[in-house]
């Protein structure tokens, strides 16, 4: 018996879209974003974290504050410190005063000019991968037909 | 938007042997596929956290290919399907050498498990490093792209008295 075309689409869409739900509502409580420890503090305190990444706005000798992408601000509780203004991935345990103790830390100064340039170097190979892609496919009645 | 070049080049490298244009053409796009379907999913405003991670995941990526062969001509379809999975599945290993600090770039078992995995040799924006070889490999593919498409007969070629 063949499997109609229509039903083996709706299989793949549905099951995606499951696995994407699982994902959104199983992974933020096994890997929590900082934000999401700040607003519960006492529920996550003593779970390892990742902040990634993140800019250093003040230093002193017990440790440094970042930026998250949350929008909002932490102490990481730390033996040496990155300057201010540098990028840092940060892996540590969140503590239930709302500071984070370091576990390891990867520091990038120049972190805003390597993204920016990686994206541009991303949506360049993307334009041009589509003229390729044009050139070799024409979209005819619903799909794509090799020219 | 993370690092499509090398993405690209990891295509080519592998996909030399691919014969048939568009077949290596959808393996390609297949290379594309899960950093294209992840990160607009990753920065929907109001999706949770981690939501685009079944983009990255073998499983994830088995649905997502299988719904998006359907987007060839029926007779093509099969072999759609085959060069996107077999695609994204190369982006994915490549994914793995990527460094979160421990946490784990690719979730390679999700649903059935919430381990991540990764071999930390490099990060996202390291890419911007290696441009100078992905170039290299590029223009070295370029040259013996040009060397098998010589027409027989011209100059160098032995084969004729």
């Amino acid at each position: 018996m063949k499997i109609p075309a229509w039903l083996i689409f709706t299989a793949c869409v549905g099951g995606f879209a499951a696995l994407c739900w699982d994902a959104g509502v199983r992974l933020p409580e096994a890997y929590p974003t900082i934000g999401r420890c700040q607003a519960d503090p006492a529920r996550y305190a003593g779970r390892e974290i990742w902040i990634i990444p993140a800019r250093v706005s003040a230093s002193d000798p017990e440790g440094y504050e970042v930026q998250h992408g949350g929008g909002g601000r932490v102490r990481i509780r730390a033996t040496s410190q990155p300057p201010p203004g540098a990028y840092v991935y940060v892996r540590g345990t969140f503590q239930a005063d709302g500071v984070v103790d370091q576990k390891s830390i990867l520091v990038d100064t120049h972190f805003i000019a390597e993204r920016n340039g990686t994206v541009a170097i991303s949506v360049l190979t993307l334009i041009l991968f589509a003229g390729f892609f044009h050139r070799t496919f024409a979209w005819r009645s619903g799909t794509f037909h090799v020219r | 938007m993370g690092d499509l070049l090398t993405h690209y080049v990891s295509a080519r490298v592998t996909g030399v042997r691919i014969r048939d244009r568009a077949t290596a053409m959808v393996f390609t796009l297949g290379v594309f596929l899960p950093d294209l379907l992840g990160k607009p999913l990753g920065h929907f405003q109001g999706f949770p956290d981690l939501v685009e991670v079944p983009t990255h995941s073998p499983l994830g990526l088995l649905l997502a290919c299988g719904a998006a062969c359907f987007l060839f001509a029926p007779a093509f379809r099969r072999r759609a399907f085959v060069a996107l999975y077999a695609g994204s599945l190369l982006h994915v290993f490549l994914d793995l050498f990527k460094s979160y600090l421990g946490r784990g770039a690719v979730m390679l078992l999700h649903p059935f498990s919430l381990k991540g995995f990764e071999l930390g040799f490099y990060r996202t924006e390291d890419v911007f490093y290696l441009l100078p070889a992905n170039l290299g490999i590029l223009a070295l593919l370029w040259l013996a792209g040009l060397r098998r498409a010589k027409p027989p007969g011209s100059a160098g070629d032995m084969s004729k008295p």
